[in-house]
């Protein structure tokens, strides 16, 4: 069937106007997934802003003091949001919750359970004991059956040098 | 400049602009404030309210260029752009 001129401008321009709609719908849709429904939050990305650091007015001042009541004193990785921060033999149960291990002044561990994957996630940073301005950031993961402490986290068990996905 | 030549150039000027507008909206849902990523979806709505009224207008006046729509098009290719530019160096940064 022959659709009248009029008709078919109509249908032209009810099709774009339709499509512009729904291209913003999608645009629009993506923002409030993202902002609301982005699931639970990642353990990894906890841990990374829990890692302070040493210097302070480019003095070492070593990374045994950062204990979980320094860190929680000092709001370590606000920015991220509301962190618990619990003693090395506390297990963590959520991923806003970091079990932390102050071993030494150049070694620094935690751990983190995901909802995500139902593991426990730990970082290590393991410093240069002769030049503290060197050092490294390691990363491993344990299966959700045992307790996520981060007594766990030491430079003998978190080796990875790449962060494991979750 | 030809009709089929200002359709190609329509639909190409959307989809960039939709590319940069998708970039853009992007780096600020990483940003430390991701709310301020309602900016960009005020400004997709504004630009898509001003084709709509152009092409409805365009309908009503029974024209058949598609100059106006054009020109609306790309003024907004040069909002998403600019918003492109200013973020740059988080997008260089990979956030």
């Amino acid at each position: 069937m022959r659709l009248p001129h009029a008709s078919q401008g109509l249908v032209a321009v009810s099709t774009i106007v339709g499509a512009l709609v729904v291209f913003g719908a999608f645009g629009t849709a993506f923002v409030v997934q993202r902002l609301y429904f982005h699931g639970p939050p990642y353990a990894e990305s906890a841990l990374q802003v829990s890692v302070p650091s040493p210097w302070t007015s480019g003095q070492f001042t070593g990374m045994d003091h950062f204990t979980a009541d320094e860190l929680t004193r000092i709001h370590q990785g606000a920015q991220w949001g509301p962190i618990s921060y619990v003693s090395s033999d506390v297990p963590s149960v959520r991923p806003d919750m970091v079990s932390v291990n102050a071993i030494d002044p150049y070694t620094w561990g935690a751990a983190a359970f995901s909802w995500r994957t139902h593991r426990c996630y730990l970082i290590l940073l393991a410093l240069d004991a002769t030049n503290p301005m060197y050092g490294a950031t390691f990363y491993g993961e344990l299966s959700g059956n045992g307790q996520c402490i981060g007594a766990t986290a030491t430079r003998a068990t978190v080796t990875g040098a790449q962060e494991p996905l979750e | 400049m030809g009709r089929i030549v200002k359709s190609i150039g329509l639909v190409l000027t959307l989809r960039v602009s939709g590319i940069l507008w998708g970039t853009d909206t992007d780096v600020l849902l990483s940003a430390s404030t991701p709310m301020i990523a309602w900016i960009a979806v005020v400004v997709l709505w504004v630009e898509i309210g001003a084709l709509i009224a152009t092409f409805v207008l365009r309908y009503r006046t029974q024209r058949r260029s598609l100059t106006p729509v054009l020109l609306v098009g790309a003024a907004g290719l040069v909002i998403n752009l600019a918003g492109y530019i200013v973020l740059l160096p988080a997008i260089a940064m990979g956030f």
